[in-house]
């Protein structure tokens, strides 16, 4: 009976958070679709693979495009207030979040900024040492 | 599997009584289901009382508060009428009459009572309407104080400050990268934009903007609902009070009928009329008889 009373009252708390994730998952579509498109842009910028002309096109494509996003963050009323973890991170860095932005505001390419922002230079990597940490 | 199957059991015993939970309140409220309390928030102080009435209206509730008031209208009216006849009546016509007087009185009683509880789900509807209006307001505020809340706000506040500086040299930026125009996004954004403005201008020179922005005493919309609810519930402090003279009423009607009834079996008796004989007969009376 105990067992049986667990399982109805985790059914019924999971029911509820389905539910309250589902609702917030709309609110915050406009930040994820920037997460994405930032996390991509990042990709590109880290492929090897890729010539560096061909990246720079592509990396020009996308920050069209996140440019747009970001406004559309910005302008998202849905976000206003929203205490949503994603939502606290996104507007507690401005600098990593609205890379397109705070780039030109920086007066650096993105790659540039980004790279300033986790705390990558040339001369740290310089200094780094190979080794077990 | 043995161990699945009372699960199961559960789950459908558990849903079979939901369902019949939400059918039961459906029921209890089949005479007027009024506009949710979600969507009332959402209009202007002022329209919401008329919402809510226009809503009540149209109810199949109303419809039938109006028959009684009909049936009602047409009781006082029989009522009047029989009691100025009875005044002319005499005999036999004059206890027929007293006798429909008193039916029509009761069915008056009993209209009433229909009326009033019918009366009463109306109110007890309007307040339920009203306390989840107020709930609502105050979880919104609740909202609108929570510490965090506030600090996002304030974020997002001054990073869109920040990204309003910086757009004219984004926009340059991004000319100088391609030789293609703005984005579809960014050209919609902006000829909408421009329409809005328009838009809110006229919202703000509307005279429904006005009416609810003026007035000699600006009501916030909470103590706007707090005085309905007030209201409703002095109504239905005054309906308490008219069912206490009804059952006054249907006490009295009681009586009459009663006396009616005595009086048809017993007649009009001249209860002093044996006393009397019987006072004459009384050995002082007699005295006279005895001494001469």
């Amino acid at each position: 009976m105990k067992t049986l009373k667990n399982i109805i009252g985790t059914f019924i708390l999971g029911a509820i958070l389905l539910g309250n994730i589902t609702a917030q998952a709309d609110d915050l579509q406009t930040l994820k679709n920037l997460e994405r498109e930032r996390s991509n842009m990042i990709e590109t910028l880290l492929d090897s693979k890729l010539a560096v002309d061909q990246r720079r096109t592509r990396i020009e494509n996308k920050v069209r495009r996140l440019v747009d996003l970001e406004r559309m963050v910005m302008r998202d009323s849905r976000l206003e207030g929203n205490t949503h973890n994603l939502v606290v991170r996104a507007f507690k860095n401005y600098d990593l979040t609205f890379l397109a932005h705070a780039s030109v505001e920086n007066d650096q390419e993105v790659v540039g900024h980004w790279m300033h922002e986790i705390g990558l230079s040339n001369e740290a990597i310089l200094a780094s040492n190979r080794g077990i940490r | 599997m043995k161990l699945i199957a009372p699960f199961f059991k559960a789950s459908v015993f558990a849903i079979s009584i939901g369902c019949s939970f939400a059918s039961m309140a459906n029921a209890l409220n089949v005479d007027w289901q009024p506009i949710s309390s979600e969507r009332l928030i959402k209009l202007p102080a002022n329209v919401m009382e008329r919402a809510l009435e226009h809503d009540f209206r149209k109810s199949h509730l109303a419809t039938k508060i109006k028959e009684v008031d009909t049936r009602l209208g047409t009781t006082q009216s029989d009522l009047s009428m029989i009691q100025q006849t009875i005044k002319q009546a005499e005999g036999e016509t004059k206890v027929e009459l007293r006798h429909q007087f008193l039916e029509q009185k009761s069915s008056y009683i009993d209209q009433m009572e229909a009326k009033q509880n019918l009366k009463r789900n109306e109110l007890k509807t309007r307040l339920g309407i009203f306390k989840g209006l107020l709930f609502d307001m105050q979880t919104d505020r609740k909202r609108a104080q929570d510490p965090v809340a506030n600090e996002v706000r304030e974020k997002q506040r001054a990073a869109r400050a920040r990204m309003e500086s910086i757009v004219g040299a984004v926009d340059e930026s991004l000319f100088e990268l391609a030789s293609e125009e703005q984005s579809q996004y960014a050209q919609e954004y902006g000829s909408n934009m421009k329409k809005i403005k328009q838009l809110q201008l006229a919202i703000r020179q509307h005279a429904m903007h006005r009416s609810q922005n003026d007035g000699d005493e600006l009501l916030t919309r909470e103590s706007y609902i707090r005085q309905l609810l007030n209201d409703t519930e002095s109504d239905l402090a005054l309906l308490n009070q008219e069912d206490e003279m009804l059952g006054f009423m249907a006490r009295l009607v009681a009586m009459d009928a009663q006396a009616l009834q005595i009086e048809l079996t017993y007649g009009n008796m001249d209860m002093n009329y044996e006393n009397q004989e019987m006072a004459s007969t009384k050995p002082v009376n007699m005295v006279d008889y005895f001494t001469n």
